[in-house]
């Protein structure tokens, strides 16, 4: 090979490399590929949820600093890495984080006082959401609608609403509220670090891929199990890093700003997810009750709207704020802290006030005093209508989103 | 560039970079510019989307040391 033909080799490389990795990806790029992983877990007969592994986490928090017992929190829990959320979660941090260092955009940031404020509330109000609706915006809105349930729909309205009340608190203080507004400096990063960057994400894949393959092929079963785990999990967050896909902005913009690109990214994966997810249901490859907590509609959206507002003030839902947390943004750490131990605790203050009593139906569903577990093709008798319900409604969402993207009538700054 | 009025957005994620501007944006008059600098990666398509759907006029948009620095012109 000739002299100029290596550059013009290594320079094509540079050029691929800053396509794949520095830019942008589209957010609809990012929600097909999360779809394909989200399909892939349910044919190995799992779903998608974030916030069962955050609780995890926040018991541990209320078992180390003693009002564990207080609330009957379990002494024996878990390990974070046997969990399935809980390893799908780290993962999930550690993908972002690598994603963020191979686009060299991994910062520390630290915020200005007020936004600690800002992510504490946050996390609290996620944690108390996710735990009236049963799960996040992952597991409680995403993960119910391609299952065929109308819980999602209820709390996609719950959300909606919260991020409109959600945004006014935040206009209001803006006006009224003068202290900790001011940013601490940026952290400076040495070119020599800036440029080992890459290398240092490209260690993080080796070693994931080395852990995962060592899990997959292990003799330990529960490992075993897991290897898969702990592909997906990276895998989603460097894909929701990537193309900073976000779930609050697709709730939060077309209020704001009226721009729908997010929001049509999630319709758009949904639209693909919904047909071939009844198909992987219907093939009995996934029980499609496993991802529809028996939340409708009351605790759907009652949690959505609590969620709504928390996940305004944190800047990100349960997956937006762990991929961010990857990117290095501490006000996104303090709030899935708080979401965590919030969410331990409203679980263990539901449970003692009795609505998480539960009921096993004849049809062998469960109920509890904050809804039901509903799913279309039993409420409407077919996979027919059931489709028709979920395509009706995602249909319905898309024009709603385009029409105020002309118009701005929902916006509400 | 010259400016008029100085926003400090570093630290902050969405939503606030955009609230923060389309306050400080409410207090100027036409002609006016606004110089804002962030560190969130996710900003400079926001401000790109956020001049378009308000009319004022993005003029630049510059990545130095992790910060990233806009100018908006009032419309």
């Amino acid at each position: 090979m000739s002299a100029d033909g290596g550059v013009c080799w290594l320079d094509g490389l540079k050029k691929d490399y800053h396509e794949i990795f520095v830019e942008e990806w589209s957010p609809y790029l990012g929600a097909v590929l999360m779809i394909l992983i989200i399909l892939g877990l349910m044919v190995s007969g799992m779903f998608w949820g974030i916030y069962g592994g955050l609780k995890l986490w926040g018991d541990y928090i209320n078992n180390m600093i003693g009002i564990g017992p207080l609330l009957g929190t379990p002494q024996q829990l878990e390990t974070l890495l046997m969990h399935r959320m809980s390893l799908m979660n780290m993962t999930l941090v550690l993908g972002a984080f690598c994603a963020a260092l191979l686009s060299r955009q991994f910062l520390i940031s630290r915020p200005p006082k007020l936004e600690y404020v800002w992510a504490t509330l946050g996390g609290c109000l996620m944690g108390l959401g996710a735990t009236m609706a049963g799960g996040c915006t992952s597991g409680a809105f995403f993960t119910p609608v391609l299952h065929s349930s109308p819980n999602g729909w209820v709390m996609c309205i719950g959300l909606m609403a919260g991020a409109v009340i959600g945004l006014k608190a935040l206009l209001w203080t803006l006006e009224n509220v003068e202290w900790g507004m001011r940013a601490p400096p940026t952290l400076n990063v040495s070119p020599s670090l800036l440029s080992a960057y890459p290398w240092l994400g490209l260690g993080v894949i080796i070693a994931v891929l080395y852990w995962a393959t060592d899990w997959y092929t292990s003799d330990n079963e529960r490992h075993a199990a897991r290897g898969v785990v702990v592909l997906a999990g990276f895998a989603m967050g460097f894909i929701m890093h990537r193309s900073r896909l976000c779930f609050a902005r697709a709730f939060r913009e077309p209020f704001m700003t009226a721009e729908g690109h997010m929001t049509k990214a999630i319709i758009l994966g949904l639209a693909i997810g919904v047909p071939i997810a009844s198909l992987l249901i219907e093939r009995k490859l996934i029980d499609a009750y496993l991802g529809i907590p028996p939340t409708f509609w009351v605790g759907s959206l009652l949690g959505g709207l609590i969620f709504g507002v928390g996940m305004i003030f944190a800047g990100g839902c349960a997956s937006g704020s762990l991929w961010r947390m990857g990117e290095g943004h501490i006000k996104l750490w303090v709030a899935a802290f708080f979401f965590a131990v919030s969410a331990s605790v409203s679980n263990a203050l539901l449970k003692k006030a009795g609505l998480f009593v539960s009921e096993i139906m004849i049809d062998e569903t469960v109920s509890t005093k904050l809804g039901i577990q509903a799913y279309y093709p039993v409420m409407m008798g077919n996979w027919g209508w059931a489709l028709l319900a979920g395509g009706a409604s995602l249909l319905i969402w898309y024009i709603l989103v385009s029409y105020n993207e002309c118009t701005e009538k929902f916006t509400v700054l | 560039m010259n400016f008029d009025k100085d926003l400090d957005a570093r630290g902050l994620n969405c939503p606030l970079p955009i609230l923060r501007a389309k306050k400080a944006l409410a207090e100027m008059t036409s002609g006016q510019v606004l110089r804002i600098t962030a560190t969130d990666p996710g900003s400079v398509k926001d401000f790109a989307a956020f001049a378009k759907q308000t009319g004022n006029e993005l003029l630049s948009t510059t990545e130095n040391n992790k910060e990233f620095e806009y100018f908006i012109k009032h419309k």
